[in-house]
């Protein structure tokens, strides 16, 4: 009788076991995440990544993480997946329009139930109501919208060498920027007797990397529709809402471009070069002044004072226009976007997507994500996260790959990220450099611009504009009041009118626009 | 026999035909000079066509070179480019084949079906589709097996087996051979020509392939090296938010031409030994008589 009860009570504990187990194992959730990397240098995570780990082990999920390529290839890839309905659970859209595209085909899910489900990385990433509205369809949010974090590091950067062996102050106006670029272009302020330098450089630019480049030229020129009081597509003014480029002070601005042009102190390959050709040529030592994002200017110092050792830069206020007016640019408050899919909501992920989402937000899942391997990749003195260089972003990367769902753009994550460093015997204190173009910008917000959807023929439109933006300023077509009319006139042939009245519309409808 | 000694008039044209093609050879050549000048551009120069030897540096190549991802990448853009020429020759010359013979009932038809796909695409999504219910997504084979033979390459080689004497294949079924056997022991050793041409064509496809991996694999250790190059170089672009390694060790604009150089000589390197069957290849292939 013991000996059967005791055979009993050990099935029936075994028993137990194995239900026991069986419930964990059916407790754990598959999750499918798809980023674009976040260090292309570096592969994708190992297998063993103790990420992997640790989410399976506290949070219960089997993390299956892929990275998007690059690039227009990775919304095709994604364009794909939706097709074959195996999109992945949770995934990042770069493009605006493929993400309207996947709402209207309901391969989105709404989020608004999994907001509260993390309630810190809500409160402190998507509780801005307007942000929202970028993402929202029929008053179901169908996306979380990031705030962006590295918005407005961009800037006029002059070389304060040759402003000192030239006697030159820095410039402070549109004229007096004429003025140095001209002393730049003409009096040889590399002293190598060569005719062979520029006052300023730009390019045609409409990367919107944290700004919005607006109808035309692009960012590297906002600073003179700035100066005008026009930067940006649209001039938000409630009572007369129409684009910038219909303002007087547009045509006034684009001539002052073209004056610059004519002058021939601005490089004459700007209207042709791209942006790496652009950073290459300040890295030689070519222009006195050129549009840089804080960033970029980090990744080229090396270079720079190679070519120019004694060489200082100084980063510019926007100049002031006639009327004091000054901005460097518009910018936009959104940041990243993620999209859940709709087969992953149906199919009970959601809790579990909430639930990484938190953990990815802060403490242990912060620092993991974000900068890796701690006492390997990255140490924290002082509570600033600090990267160990001795490994190579190639090597320490792969760790990192997932780092923008927790970026949050907090200041000690900004000291880790722009560290100071020292080239060419001299100090960059680059979170600080970002903070001051970020400060020193007059940037404009114009988070609104993105809630106006593009026009079905906006390549046509964009194409007009900027085509014959560059023919002003190039001194292709004259400017006068009859080219301008003409040009103005044409913009009926893209159908502007409908999309000024529909920008018009969506703006007063979200809010933007009062 | 003596040559007869040309007139001045003919010296006069030939000096211009070789001048002529001296001009050719140096257009063809100073870009690919420039694009190896610019690799080996040390920090702190300018890209120039006249870079002294002393002043080559091949940090460029080294960044590359020791990236982690980098030799992964080349054996599987080996392992695709091989792979992907036997699977392609392989279905190619069996399609061909028998499309070359007359004597195949509906051949016209099926000549007609293939020219079809020839001139209208079935598009991504649909391709993307067929790939995922094959199962194949994330697998070599979605790479090796979408767009296998080559409807240019197939006519091409049809028409060659078309131009090889008949005599020979029927003298060949008198000694018994089969259809097997004549294309074994007849038709392939006197196609050398067009398979190591049409071969080549195929290998410069796959070693060059890069949509349909970025498409089909979404596993990064399976990506070839194309894809792993352009990721790297990706980082120089976008340096407003992303940390990049290579642009701190050698110039941006060396990079991108050293990367330019590494996918471009393998197959640079296998033209000389496939040359002289190269014109030969694709002329006969082209030609009916």
């Amino acid at each position: 009788m013991r000996i059967g009860f005791r055979l009993l009570f050990s099935l029936a504990l075994c028993g137990g076991l194995a239900a026991s187990g069986a419930q964990a194992q059916g407790n754990v959730t598959d999750l499918s995440i798809a980023l674009y990397a976040a260090n292309p240098e570096a592969p994708a995570p190992p297998a063993n990544w103790e990420v992997y780990r640790i989410v399976r082990e506290k949070l219960g999920i089997n993390l299956k993480f892929t990275m998007l390529p690059t690039g227009a290839d990775g919304d095709n890839r994604l364009g794909a997946l939706a097709a074959a309905n195996d999109l992945p659970d949770l995934f990042e859209v770069r493009s605006l329009a493929l993400f309207d595209r996947l709402v209207q085909q309901g391969q989105l899910a709404p989020v608004n139930s999994l907001l509260s489900q993390m309630p810190k990385r809500s409160a402190e990433r998507y509780s801005d109501a307007r942000r929202n509205l970028l993402v929202t369809t029929n008053g179901q949010i169908y996306g979380f919208q990031e705030p962006v974090t590295l918005s407005r590091q961009y800037g006029i950067w002059v070389r304060k060498d040759w402003l000192e062996k030239l006697g030159l102050k820095a410039p402070t106006t549109l004229e007096e920027f004429f003025e140095v670029a001209k002393a730049f272009t003409e009096r040889d302020p590399d002293g190598n007797g060569r005719n062979d330098t520029y006052g300023f450089a730009g390019v045609i630019d409409f990367d919107t990397a944290g700004i919005l480049p607006g109808l035309g030229l692009g960012n590297h020129f906002q600073w003179v529709y700035g100066a005008y009081g026009v930067a940006g597509t649209w001039n938000y003014n409630p009572k007369a809402f129409a684009a910038n480029v219909r303002e007087a002070n547009f045509r006034k601005a684009t001539e002052y471009i073209r004056r610059l042009v004519e002058a021939r102190v601005i490089d004459p390959d700007w209207a042709t070069m791209r942006r790496a050709d652009l950073r290459t040529r300040w890295q030689q030592g070519r222009y006195g002044m050129f549009f840089e994002s804080v960033g970029g200017l980090q990744a080229g110092l090396q270079n720079f004072h190679a070519n120019n050792p004694n060489a200082e830069l100084l980063l510019l206020p926007p100049p002031k226009g006639p009327e004091g007016k000054s901005s460097m640019g518009t910018y936009s408050s959104a940041g990243w976007l993620y999209a859940v899919s709709k087969r992953a909501m149906d199919t009970g992920k959601g809790t579990a997507i909430a639930r990484f989402l938190e953990w990815a937000h802060s403490g242990e899942g912060y620092f993991l994500l974000g900068w890796g391997r701690y006492k390997t990749d990255y140490t924290l003195p002082n509570n600033v996260p600090t990267i160990n260089t001795q490994i190579p972003i190639s090597v320490r990367g792969s760790y990192t790959q997932m780092r923008w769902l927790a970026f949050n753009g907090n200041p000690l994550e900004m000291r880790g990220r722009y560290p100071e460093i020292t080239v060419g015997g001299r100090k960059y204190v680059m979170h600080q450099l970002m903070a001051q173009a970020q400060r020193q910008g007059n940037w404009i917000d114009r988070t609104g611009d993105l809630v106006v959807k593009a026009a079905t023929n906006q390549a046509d439109i964009e194409r007009y504009v900027s085509e014959n933006l560059v023919q002003f300023a190039l001194g292709q077509r004259p400017i006068n009041d009859s080219s301008w009319n003409q040009f103005l006139s044409g913009l009926r042939n893209v159908r502007f009118e409908q999309y000024e009245a529909a920008a018009e519309k969506v703006l007063k409808e979200s809010g933007y626009l009062k | 026999m003596a040559k007869k000694a040309m007139s001045r008039s003919d010296r006069l044209f030939e000096w211009g035909i070789d001048a002529f093609l001296v001009g050719v050879l140096v257009v063809t050549l100073v870009p690919m000079w420039y694009v190896a000048m610019v690799s080996l551009l040390p920090f702190g120069k300018s890209p120039s066509l006249l870079l002294p030897p002393w002043e080559w540096s091949f940090a460029a190549y080294a960044q590359l070179i020791f990236q982690p991802t980098i030799w992964r990448a080349a054996l599987n853009s080996l392992l695709l480019t091989f792979g992907g020429v036997l699977i392609s020759l392989t279905l190619t010359v069996l399609a061909a084949y028998p499309l070359s013979r007359r004597e195949l009932p509906g051949r016209g038809f099926i000549v007609g079906l293939i020219l079809f796909t020839f001139l209208f695409n079935a598009g991504l999504i649909p391709t993307f589709l067929v790939v995922k219910d094959l199962g194949l997504l994330n697998t070599y084979w979605s790479v090796l097996l979408n767009g296998a033979v080559s409807v240019y390459n197939l006519l091409v080689m049809k028409t060659f087996f078309q131009s090889l004497p008949e005599s020979l294949e029927e003298a060949a079924r008198i000694d018994g051979a089969n259809d097997w056997q004549v294309l074994r022991h007849v038709v392939l050793p006197l196609s050398r020509p067009i398979l190591l041409t049409i071969g080549l064509f195929y290998g410069v496809a796959n070693w060059n392939n890069f949509f349909e991996p970025i498409l089909f694999l979404s596993d990064r250790s399976l990506m070839p090296l194309p894809v792993v190059l352009r990721d790297i170089l990706t980082g120089l672009n976008v340096a407003e938010y992303v940390e990049g390694g290579a642009a701190q060790a050698a110039p941006a604009e060396a990079l991108k031409m050293a990367a330019v150089v590494l996918i471009t000589l393998p197959m640079l390197l296998v033209y000389p030994w496939i040359q002289r069957y190269f014109t030969k290849g694709v002329l006969i292939g082209s030609v009916k008589e």
